[in-house]
């Protein structure tokens, strides 16, 4: 009993400093420990900044886009939200959000930064335990998110609810690892997996319901995007983007030569095979057409002309077809070019 | 507010630590990280003690100090508790030693944000062989938190005045939401950002 109400009392007071639920505090962790998890995190960010380099060779916004999605989710994990189960304010974490927009490697990456910046200017994390945040809220926080949400979405499960799966596990596995790297600093005398349990239990009231949050608010930013400007997540490569008139010319293609296969054969239509046997039974025969196409190249000539007239038309329209939308009225312009949400 | 607490303002005026090297403030501040860690509490209040009454000569506010200090101190305070739960009034002193190491790791790292711009401190780490990608990335990142953030607060107080975050539900959409936007202007300011940076001749 009395172990219950001190969980609580420790629960309680982790509430009262809850943006920390998530970063280990400078000068936490123990020499050792400091450099466990530095070496644990290093292969993770040099892999990252292997990748960095490579692809900014090819593509130069490669490292803008890394520095504002890096921005983007400072910003994000900085966000006071209500935990309305403790009746305080938290932070979500951000790199699963990250993680499913640019992938785990590029996510870690951009939290080795963020965690930096937060240590220096926030006092969120610090220099000796930047290893361990790293470890906890980079690497297993993006990797668990982003093999979540393939994984959902590969099951054929939704995009909005795999990406709130993908925020909720990654909440929870980032504090279940923060729990551990806590647990095995602090551990003195008493015995390891009892100290473990506690500080876990003592996380749960804000974290259970921050995790639903967290899921709730990356579900919430992928639907956003999608209704607003589905190609950011095509070109961050999160959804293959099929157009349908690419799916139906890809139809007609295939189609073609299977009619033309088909017309070789013996296989007559309705007019030959059953019609005209009725109407020959009953004395009609078929006259002679009107206008006879089967004269000289008479049947060239006006497919010729009808090509022409639809290639004139298809051309017209071509741009309304695959380029992206023409404004109705070019001197307003729309909501979404204005970046009014 | 949080723009002035957070950001290197402090770093900009001119007194004795900001004229200093950034490469040396650099190295000092990881040595004495070290020996904060090896060193006991005497150490570390020691550290904090000098940390503190420098930045206070400097007339760094007292207010701002504070808020970036709370959090640490209430993390030591939980810890010297844990340390009380489990052992008893014998592991007082376990905890006491964590928990001055952690306010003296805080106050060395608050000095060197407080004397040093990012700018400074990124050229320094790039002198000590810090690939440059990383530091490139670092300050397009710093830059652009307090471009994003002032678009997030103007985001924010749309959906306010138009009633969101009114019930736990609704605050859950407009999170969401807010999320949303900030990463869509992320999104239009990288490109543009990677533009006005081809124009003016960057080559990756």
């Amino acid at each position: 009993m009395k172990r219950i109400q001190l969980t609580a009392l420790i629960g309680l007071i982790f509430l009262a400093t809850p943006a920390h639920a998530m970063h280990l505090s400078e000068g936490i962790l123990p020499i050792k420990w400091a450099v466990i998890w530095y070496l644990v995190a290093l292969p993770f960010v040099a892999y990252g900044i292997y990748k960095v380099k490579n692809l900014s060779k090819e593509d130069i916004t490669i490292k803008p886009m890394l520095g504002m999605m890096g921005a983007a989710v400072f910003i994000i994990s900085c966000m006071p939200v209500p935990v309305p189960t403790a009746g305080t304010c938290s932070h979500p974490c951000g790199t699963g959000m990250a993680a499913i927009l640019i992938g785990p490697v590029l996510s870690t990456f951009v939290a080795s930064i963020a965690l930096l910046i937060q240590a220096l200017f926030l006092a969120h994390g610090g220099i000796t335990t930047w290893g361990a945040d790293i470890v906890s809220m980079g690497i297993v926080g993006s990797f668990s998110a982003y093999l979540t949400f393939k994984g959902l979405k590969k099951a054929g499960i939704g995009l909005i609810p795999a990406a709130f799966m993908g925020g909720v596990i990654s909440d929870w596995a980032t504090y279940t690892t923060t729990s551990f790297e806590l647990a095995t600093a602090l551990q003195g005398k008493e015995s390891f997996l009892n100290l473990f349990s506690t500080i876990m239990i003592a996380f749960i009231p804000t974290q259970l319901p921050l995790g639903i949050l967290e899921g709730a608010m990356t579900a919430g930013m992928v639907a956003f995007v999608m209704k607003r400007r589905p190609e950011i997540l095509e070109n961050l490569g999160v959804i293959k983007m099929q157009s349908v008139v690419g799916t139906l010319l890809l139809i007609a293609v295939a189609i073609v030569p299977l009619a033309a296969s088909a017309e070789e054969g013996k296989w007559s239509g309705v007019d030959e095979s059953v019609v005209e046997k009725v109407a020959k039974e009953h004395g009609r025969e078929a006259w002679e057409p009107f206008i006879n196409t089967d004269q000289g190249d008479l049947l060239l000539f006006v497919f010729l002309i009808g090509g022409a007239i639809g290639g004139f038309v298809m051309g017209y329209y071509w741009r309304g077809i695959f380029d992206k939308k023409i404004p109705l009225n070019p001197s307003f312009p729309t909501g979404d070019e204005r970046g009014i949400p | 507010m949080f723009t002035k607490t957070f950001s290197d303002t402090f770093a900009k005026k001119d007194n004795l630590l900001t004229r200093m090297d950034a490469r040396i403030k650099l190295a000092f501040a990881v040595a004495l990280l070290f020996l904060n860690l090896f060193g006991g509490a005497v150490v570390s209040l020691f550290i904090f003690a000098v940390a503190i009454s420098t930045l206070l000569y400097l007339r760094i506010p007292t207010k701002a100090l504070l808020i970036r200090l709370l959090e640490p101190l209430g993390v030591a305070g939980v810890i010297i508790l844990v340390k009380l739960y489990f052992i008893g009034w014998s592991g007082l002193p376990e905890g006491l030693m964590i928990a001055s190491r952690i306010i003296g790791a805080v106050s060395l790292i608050l000095l060197l944000s407080m004397t040093t711009p990012v700018d400074a401190l990124l050229k320094a780490l790039s002198w000590f062989r810090v690939p440059r990608t990383w530091t490139d990335v670092a300050l397009l990142t710093y830059r652009y938190i307090f471009v994003l953030l002032e678009d997030a607060f103007v985001v924010y107080s749309a959906q306010r005045v138009r009633l969101g975050y009114l019930g736990v539900s609704r605050s859950f959409q407009s999170f969401g939401t807010l999320a949303g936007a900030i990463v869509i202007r992320a999104y239009d300011q990288a490109m543009a950002t990677s533009q006005a940076m081809r124009l003016r001749g960057y080559a990756g």
